[in-house]
């Protein structure tokens, strides 16, 4: 009893602190806080913080680029502390000062306001020195958040364009965040800072419409970067880019609190402009707000571009390291074998030659350990390809890796950085004029297309043998004052990829468009969607030769008999005579369903010439036979913006 | 006609996501290890980079999986680091070297004084470690933990699993 019992006067006293402790923040509301909040909402408009760059990053308020009235970006009601929020940012400057009065118990779904909108509420505090008179929430959620990242400096991830697939050369970017006690062995264990949309992507097509018509939210996660690089090294066999960032420790925890009150923000995921790479450059103008990077991008935000643009802010990005994915590992440790060693190693991973006779084949236990790790990652390399059976690999991989453990550590070699960078390539956009010739008739061309890369553009910084082209339009001049829209390539996608001993990749082409070609009626329109599969060999380091089979599917509103599809064959060569100087031949034959066209041959010869980083200069002769029996010559010069 | 729609639209995507199962550990480790087959799904795969579950990791978004508002809880920072890398590691340690290693070590909180003995160990043990080929991450865990147990030089770290 004597444990617990009080005197009279401190008991008082702690009724009075109790009831203190119960009211504070209401009698802080009602009393004391309003003639504060009204004072801080005063010094806030005097100096003008509503129309401060901060202020605009932070609510992502951007200038629609048709109507030019301010909007927030983001779609999301709790976002905004004002009803007008997303469009007035004086309104919900007040409104925000007036929500950071009230504090609530946190709980995993609920935060004070001055917690969940944490950016905010720093740089206001900064801005007006908030006295004793505004309460203070305790951030726990966010402070164990941001233990746990523990963070010291920022990387720029980009993940670059994979074998076989021309459309990951739009790459994808994030952060990593860099821990303060992180050695470079032990980097993967950082966590990163990405920006996704959370949409199932086994939906196909209805996931690429909805994505293009906003219906996706985005969100930001902080995945360890070891489930990033598991996924973009060994499953999808990219490259990583690291651009390790200059950034002061306060640019860095601003970084963190911005994605921290973005975490549950819906953003209307478009492809378009506002997706990940946008979002990412974002998070930069917080931090710095004389960037200025999410300006630069108004209509789409290429990720590889938003790389190019931080290395064009000086000093902005400190140094460049490269990831190997598990395909460049297994080419560099190939290069490094014979090609007895490499038939052995296949021979392995084939169950062909049984494990137990490798040191009959080798000279060295050193040497048996390299051909077992080569044997691995090929092994590996053939599971993601799905040639191997998962279940199959399993055992095989684990019974040689058992006999691996047994034999001596070896040194082991890892690929050079490669002596050009996907940030180095030609820039996405492309402006073309041209002058040409068709029959007896002369012509100037005019070119656009705002992405991305075609066979004949400069290879540097690009996959050797993937093209992809977007909405690539080219308008023709006939005579004094007739101009028409020639050719609308909507989507043109080629992947040449070379097969050898170690890797038979097939390749593909896809192509949709909209072109005036000449008929025995005259010129007309034709609406063509066009496939083809085939192979593609390095016949010496300089060229590729391949072969295609075509199928083609034709519409043509001129005609009475409208469809017509046609199916072929292709061969063609690329050769690179010196490295700015490129040629490409195609030769094919396709016979058509359309009794007009019959069987139509097409010849054509290519050459290019890369004059500067953004200009190059073509010249291209054609051959239609049969029905559209037409030869064009056409000299092009092309400028990348 | 749908895969050149597709291709066109997802342009200019980045990434989606996919749910991951969470019933194993933190569930990473129930998804198997393959890529895409096809030319389809290569498109396609090639801008929506969502094999990891990303909204497992939402930020501020409470607790999700082997996730706290998108952090690791110290309680599952090795098993998730297992389950993401089990594949990786499982190689490395046959080699006795690699990130893998030195990133596991760093896990377990072993010293930089320790870490040649610590690759050396998981080396010498791997069939203990990796005892049959279709191995849980749990189990490897747990066997890594014994072997340490069990080795004078590095015992003092199984009690940091």
């Amino acid at each position: 009893m004597n444990g617990i019992s009080i005197p009279i006067p401190g008991m008082f006293q702690f009724i009075f602190v109790f009831l203190l402790a119960v009211f504070s923040s209401h009698c802080v509301a009602a009393s004391d806080a309003r003639p504060y909040l009204q004072d801080l909402q005063k010094l806030a408009q005097a100096n003008n913080l509503a129309t401060s760059p901060t202020w605009l990053n932070l609510l992502h308020y951007k200038r629609h680029p048709l109507t030019r009235k301010l909007r927030s970006l983001a779609d999301d009601k709790s976002f905004f502390a004002a009803p007008d929020g997303n469009t007035n940012p004086q309104s919900e400057l007040n409104a925000t000062l007036a929500s950071f009065f009230e504090i609530v118990a946190e709980t995993p779904t609920v935060q004070s306001t001055q917690c969940r909108h944490i950016a905010r509420f720093h740089w206001l505090q900064e801005q007006l020195k908030f006295d004793a008179r505004m309460p203070l929430a305790q951030c726990d959620r966010y402070q164990a958040w941001r233990t746990a990242i523990n963070p010291q400096g920022l990387t720029l991830i980009y993940a670059s364009a994979y074998l076989n697939s021309p459309a990951s050369m739009y790459g994808h970017t994030m952060f990593r965040v860099d821990q303060k006690d992180q050695r470079p062995n032990t980097e993967t264990l950082a966590y990163t800072l990405s920006y996704a949309a959370d949409g199932d992507a086994n939906d196909g097509i209805s996931f690429a419409l909805k994505g293009l018509n906003g219906m996706y939210p985005g969100l930001f996660s902080s995945t360890p970067y070891y489930l990033r690089v598991r996924e973009y090294s060994d499953l999808e066999n990219r490259d990583i880019w690291e651009y390790k960032l200059d950034l002061s420790p306060s640019e860095i925890e601003m970084v963190l609190r911005h994605a921290w009150e973005l975490g549950t923000v819906r953003f209307d995921y478009y492809f378009f402009d506002e997706n990940c790479s946008y979002h990412i450059l974002s998070l930069l103008d917080v931090a710095r707000p004389s960037l200025q990077l999410t300006d630069q991008f108004v209509w789409h935000t290429i990720p590889i571009e938003t790389v190019k643009a931080a290395l064009a802010i000086p000093g902005l990005v400190q140094h460049i390291r490269y990831r190997p994915s598990q395909l460049s590992l297994l080419r560099a440790r190939s290069d490094k074998l014979s090609a007895q060693q490499i038939a052995l190693a296949k021979n392995l991973a084939l169950g062909t030659q049984p494990l137990a006779t490798l040191d009959q084949h080798t000279a060295s236990a050193s040497e048996s350990a390299e051909v077992m790790e080569f044997t691995d990652l090929y092994l590996s390399y053939q599971e993601v390809l799905g040639v191997i059976e998962h279940k199959e690999t399993e055992q095989r991989l684990h019974a040689l890796r058992l006999a691996r453990s047994t034999y001596p550590v070896i040194p082991i070699h890892t690929p050079e950085m490669p002596s050009t960078r996907p940030d180095q390539g030609h820039s996405s956009g492309r402006l073309s004029v041209g002058y040409g010739q068709q029959g007896q008739q002369s012509f100037m061309e005019i070119g656009f297309r705002p992405a991305l890369h075609d066979l004949l553009d400069p290879e540097l910084g690009y996959a050797r043998g993937a093209q992809i082209e977007f909405a690539d339009v080219t308008a023709r001049i006939v005579g004094a004052d007739h101009i028409q829209i020639e050719r609308l390539n909507f989507i043109n996608i080629a992947s040449l990829s070379p097969r050898n001993t170690l890797y038979r990749p097939k390749s593909w082409r896809a192509r949709w468009a909209l072109e005036r070609v000449e008929t025995d009626v005259g010129k007309v329109v034709t609406n063509s969607l066009s496939g083809s599969a085939g192979m593609t060999w390095d016949v010496t380091p300089q060229a590729l030769a391949y072969g295609f089979m075509d199928l083609r599917a034709e519409y043509v509103p001129a005609f009475e008999q409208r469809a017509s599809l046609g199916a072929g064959a292709t061969v063609g060569a690329l050769w690179d005579i010196h490295p700015g100087w490129r040629i490409i031949t195609n030769l094919s034959v396709m016979q058509n369903s359309h009794a007009s066209i019959g069987v139509q041959r097409t010849y054509s010869v290519a050459s290019r010439w890369v004059i500067s980083p953004d200009y190059a200069l073509t010249v291209q002769a054609d051959h239609l036979s049969a029905a559209r029996n037409t030869d064009t010559v056409t000299m092009q010069v092309r400028r990348y913006f | 006609m749908k895969k050149v729609i597709l291709a066109g639209s997802i342009l200019f995507a980045c990434a989606a996501s996919f749910a991951a199962a969470n019933n194993v550990g933190c569930g990473l480790g129930t998804q198997v290890m393959s890529g895409q087959t096809g030319v389809g799904p290569q498109v396609f795969a090639a801008t929506t980079n969502g094999t990891s579950g990303n909204q497992t990791f939402g930020i501020s978004s409470g607790t999700l999986g082997c996730s706290q508002d998108g952090a690791v809880p110290t309680n599952k920072v090795a098993i998730l680091f297992l389950e993401g890398n089990q594949a990786r590691l499982a190689r490395e340690l046959a080699t006795g070297q690699g990130d893998t290693v030195a990133g596991l070590a760093s896990v377990i909180r072993v010293a930089d004084a320790d870490s040649a003995t610590f690759s050396t160990v998981m080396k010498d043990n791997y069939s203990q470690i990796f005892a049959q080929a279709d191995i849980s991450a749990t189990d490897v865990l747990s066997n890594i933990k014994h072997v340490l147990a069990n080795n004078a030089a590095l015992k003092a770290y199984a009690a940091n699993i």
